[in-house]
């Protein structure tokens, strides 16, 4: 075993946050990457449900409604509608279905609070739980069983007298 | 494949089942009960449900202005519902491959013919994503004498939200979408309209 | 003729079913051993009946039988055989018959592996519940799902055949046996699990028994969703393997509850403890088989992978309810009396970590289950409609994704019970040198984006992890340190990092465009050439294939083709796909090119890595494989785990056990 100097326990810790923390940096600030308008029309497409099909998205459906569909709101990208404004128009049209994330607010921003409540409390079961082994062991000594050791102990000891 | 032997717990039936158990808890059964209670619920949904084929999907359009409806027609001739400005119209998505569409046209025929004499209604179709000589072919069948609009016409459904055939829908002479029908029937569209009219307090002469 | 062997088998199959179940029952409750042991009679007959119908129907839809109604609508004169032959769980009855023979199988092999234990209440009560499931599948089929209808074919009728998007690509015939073989093999653990709470034997190992079983039918779970991503990817043209569709969802559900099992049962072989837990959990695993088969066969949600809808939904959603019902009334009856009395004395243990990777999976569950689901419940709620898609799932799902790799490289090296800071630091040191490696690498290739090199570097930690154990096993046994449960786990691990490498690549960096070209005419994209060289155009017996020639940065020409079928007014797409190790390019023909010289408009889609998808999850496959193969036998008291510091090194003294 190496000796425990703080310094070289850590130092190859230290030197992968390092070495990390540059490459995140990279990360982040290169990612605004080309992105052309026939992906800005693929990422909105990707968020809208192709109405005549069993659930595939526009992006991904062949179906001559979501040909049609894509060619429309690449055309409202070049007119230079923003993706909020192309959304709204989809949902004035064929309703609040039409669009693949679920709505922010009402009954149906449910689903966005019902997880992260269950996570909430799941992690908070947890720490309860473990709280309640560490502090009370799971079973409790009655005298009854103290009673018990006592008498076996005994017996033993009539049986076979200790050298 | 054994393990060492634990304590004993095949449970005895001479026990009382409410006494509460080694662990001094309920907390399993109490547990199971909520969960269930859930489930009955999560079922009740489940078998209630109508299923996705029989959803009529919602039309958002009624009640709004008309887009915009213009192309050519089968006879070349150009086309707008703007010329129709003061009448009501029938504004009818079909396709010659759609066997609804096949059942629906005679009452459309009807319908046309009925309002044929007082002008009051003018049908205009609109092929959804179908061949020009099929709809030729399919109006030389069926009859029929209205404007039919080929051609590239996805923008105009797309501007209705039509999302499958037959779809029509009922404008009003000052070019509000009345109604939607999956499907017409000539008395039900004349009913509509008789309500509309009086709705409204427009009628044409 | 094959109209009366198939209901000959049906009705064979079905009385067995009945009879055996009741034979047992009775055996059970009278305590009769040598009624049990019919069991094996009984199981024979199951499986005879569930072989007679199989052949049957196959015999019907090989020979063009159209005298019976399920090849009068799903078969065809000019689909090619094998199609013909996997048309028998193409279409929703014939699906029945191929998950009743499976079960037939199942039954006849738990009665041959117990055979000397027949008499065992336990194994008795869990043939019991076998036998009622098989009652409830071959009832569908003598009932609302009745594959055996006749028909009076008209002269020169011919049938529709096989859905298209079903007879275009040979992953048909591979991937619904496969996805059966797992749900149906969950029945068994689900059927143990029942016997277990009933005579209230939890603690004898049985759970511990049945996990093998759990394996292979987890396993083939495994292979069925890969397979069928991997043929969704192939056939629908859109470049997605995985779009958290409804019938992905369902087959997605019991093989998350199965994973969490799978961990959690090596607790209670270390501990004792979770056992009501696990109890529950192989329940649930069956329950969302059962509740799997409604949402695909129901029509209550949309689903491009549907069987068409009919009115097989009330009778599998009572049976789901008799299942609920059941499972709860005896957890509730028995579970406070089988807890266990143990603890876990710290978080930071292999049993802390196992426990957390179970409340994520469940987690992970509840959520997808919850997106399913949704719109159902907003719908009854007020009527209105929403969706809940892609876009939900992969937000909510993701950092649960993360959390998992993450749990991933550093459960393999906690020790149980206990383990210290400086332990992690010393074993976990190699592993997140990898881990940093990968993210290294990655940005050196070009990747960007901090949520995916996040997810690169949790991935190659995880992946170091798993090296390292399996280096040190096979530094320790040889060849033996790549077999046994510990150690195919960790080749089971590698094969999920794959996967999530690939997933994780494939997500941030796809690309997708659509051009429209004229011949000769090329163009640029993502650092791609594509040129439209020309197209083809072939008549099949039962379909018409026009085909465009496109090459890619020279290689080809590929073919992305729209088939037209002749029966109906169907184009389906059929795309084509250039892979290599470093990316996939996806073509699809969205337009037919209207004569010659016509322009053609074809959409392209790369996404990195994809290949690697598939490879993990035979990498997966294998790993299971090595997991069910029989390791030494091991005292499951034995040590196993590094000695904690300063305790005493019991290896070294003779401990009595007994």
């Amino acid at each position: 075993m190496s000796d425990t100097s703080p310094t070289r326990t850590w130092l190859p810790w230290a030197a992968m946050v390092l070495v990390l923390g540059a490459c995140f940096l990279v990360g982040a600030l290169g990612s605004s990457g080309s992105l052309t308008a026939q992906d800005r029309v693929t990422s909105i497409a990707k968020t809208i449900k192709c109405p005549t099909c069993s659930g595939e998205s526009v992006a991904e459906s062949q179906a001559e409604t979501s040909k049609t569909i894509r060619r429309d709101i690449a055309e409202r990208v070049q007119n230079g509608q923003t993706d909020s404004e192309i959304r709204a128009y989809y949902q004035q049209t064929y309703g609040e279905e039409i669009l693949l994330t679920p709505p922010n607010s009402g009954v149906a921003g449910l689903v966005w609070v019902i997880p992260v409540v269950a996570l909430v409390v799941a992690a908070a079961g947890l720490v309860v739980v473990f709280r309640r082994w560490r502090v009370r062991p799971a079973t409790r000594v009655t005298d009854a069983d103290r009673a018990l050791v006592a008498e076996a102990l005994a017996a033993e000891h009539a049986d076979q007298p200790r050298p | 494949m054994s393990d060492a032997p634990d304590a004993p717990d095949v449970v005895d039936p001479a026990e009382g089942d409410d006494r509460p158990p080694r662990g001094g808890s309920h907390l399993t059964r109490n547990v199971a009960i909520a969960v269930g209670l859930l489930l009955a619920v999560f079922i009740g949904l489940l078998a209630t449900r109508p299923s996705a084929s029989e959803r009529s999907q919602s039309a958002k359009i009624v009640g709004r202005a008309v887009p915009e409806v213009s192309g050519t027609t089968l006879t070349g001739t150009q086309v707008s519902l703007d010329q129709f400005r003061g009448k009501w119209t029938v504004v009818n998505f079909f396709a010659s491959w759609c066997t609804p569409c096949r059942l629906e046209h005679p009452e459309l025929v009807k319908f046309a013919a009925a309002h044929a004499a007082k002008g009051d209604v003018q049908v205009v179709a609109v092929a959804f994503q179908d061949d020009p000589s099929a709809v030729r072919a399919f109006f030389d069948q069926q009859g029929g004498s209205w404007p039919v609009i080929v051609g590239d016409t996805g923008r105009i459904a797309l501007d209705f939200g039509v999302t499958g055939v037959p779809e029509s829908y009922l404008v009003s002479p000052d070019g509000l979408v009345v109604a939607k029908f999956e499907g017409v029937a000539a008395a039900a569209l004349d009913s509509v309209l008789a309500r509309a009219e009086g709705q409204t307090g427009v009628s044409t002469p | 003729m094959n109209l009366a062997l198939g209901k000959a088998g049906v009705a064979l199959g079905l009385a067995a079913a009945l009879f055996g179940a009741l034979t047992l029952a009775y055996g059970l409750v009278r305590k009769r051993p040598n009624l049990l042991r019919l069991a094996t009679a009984y199981s024979v007959l199951v499986l005879l009946g569930g072989m007679i119908m199989f052949v049957a129907m196959e015999r019907a839809l090989i020979t063009r039988d159209f005298t019976v109604q399920y090849v009068a609508d799903n078969g065809s004169s000019r689909t090619p055989a094998l199609y013909n032959f996997a048309t028998l769980w193409g279409a929703l009855e014939g699906s029945i018959i191929l998950w009743a023979v499976i079960l037939g199988g199942y039954i006849l092999a738990v009665t041959v592996k117990f055979r000397r234990r027949l008499a065992d209440p336990l194994v008795g009560w869990a043939l019991l519940t076998m036998f009622v499931v098989a009652l409830f599948f071959f009832g569908l089929l003598i009932g609302p799902a009745n594959p055996f209808k006749s028909f009076s074919p008209p002269v020169g009728f011919d049938g529709p055949g096989p859905n298209p998007l079903l007879q275009n690509h040979p992953l048909m015939a591979f991937h619904p046996p496969m996805l059966y073989l797992g749900y149906v093999g969950f029945t068994v653990p689900f059927a143990f699990a029942i016997a277990a709470l009933v005579t209230g034997r939890v603690g004898e190992g049985w759970l511990v028994a049945t996990r093998r079983w759990t394996l292979i039918a987890w396993g083939f779970l495994t292979v069925g969703i890969v397979l069928g991503s991997w043929w969704s990817y192939e056939v629908l043209g859109w470049g997605g393997y995985w779009a958290w569709d409804p019938v992905e969802n369902a087959s997605f559900l019991p093989w998350l509850t199965g994973t969490a099992y799978l961990h959690s049962v090596m607790v209670q072989e270390r501990r004792g403890m979770l056992r009501v837990w696990n109890l529950s959990l192989l329940c649930a695993t069956f329950a969302l088989t059962i509740l799997g088969t409604f949402i695909t066969r129901s029509g209550v949600l949309q689903s491009v992978h549907a069987f068409t809808a009919s009115g097989i939904g009330p009778a599998i959603i009572g049976f789901f309810s008799l299942i609920v019902v059941v499972t709860i009334g005896l957890i509730a009856w028995r579970g406070d009396r089988l807890r266990a009395p143990g603890r876990i004395d710290s978080p930071m243990s292999r049993e802390g970590a196992f426990l957390a990777n179970n409340v994520l999976f469940a987690g992970f569950a509840f959520i997808v289950l919850l997106g399913t689901v949704f719109p159902l419940i907003v719908e009854a709620a007020n009527g209105n409609r929403v969706s809940v898609g892609v876009p939900y799932f992969n937000r909510m799902t993701m950092p649960i994704g993360m959390v998992l790799l993450f749990l991933m490289a550093v459960a393999p090296v906690l020790p149980w019970r206990k383990a210290s800071g400086e332990l992690l630091r010393h074993r976990l040191l190699v592993p997140a040198w990898i881990g940093t490696g990968t993210v290294v690498l990655a940005v050196i290739l070009g990747a960007r984006g901090v949520m995916a090199l996040i997810a690169f570097g949790l991935a190659g930690f995880a992946g170091g992890s798993a090296m390292r154990q399996l280096y040190l096993a096979g530094r320790r046994q040889g060849w033996r340190g790549f077999i046994g449960r510990a150690n195919g786990g960790m080749v089971v691990h590698l094969g999920v990092v794959v996967i999530a490498l690939a997933f994780a690549a494939s997500q941030s960096y796809v690309r997708q465009a659509e051009f429209t070209l004229q011949e000769g005419q090329t163009a640029t994209y993502a650092g791609h050439t594509l040129t439209y060289v020309g197209h083809e155009v072939k008549l099949d017996a039962n379909k018409t294939v026009t085909r465009a020639l496109v090459e890619i940065d020279g290689t080809g020409p590929w073919t992305p083709g729209l088939q037209r079928f002749a029966n109906g007014n169907q184009v389906i797409g059929v795309p084509s796909v250039r892979t290599t190790p470093t990316n996939d390019v996806s073509l699809t023909l969205l337009a037919l090119p209207e004569g010659d010289g016509a322009p053609a408009t074809i959409r392209v889609t790369i996404q990195p890595l994809i290949m690697w998808l598939w490879i993990g999850g035979a990498i997966m496959a294998v790993g299971t494989l090595l997991a069910a193969f029989p390791g030494r036998r091991r005292n499951p008291i034995d040590p196993v785990s590094a000695p904690i510091p300063g305790a005493p090194d019991r290896r070294k003294t003779p401990v009595a056990v007994g």
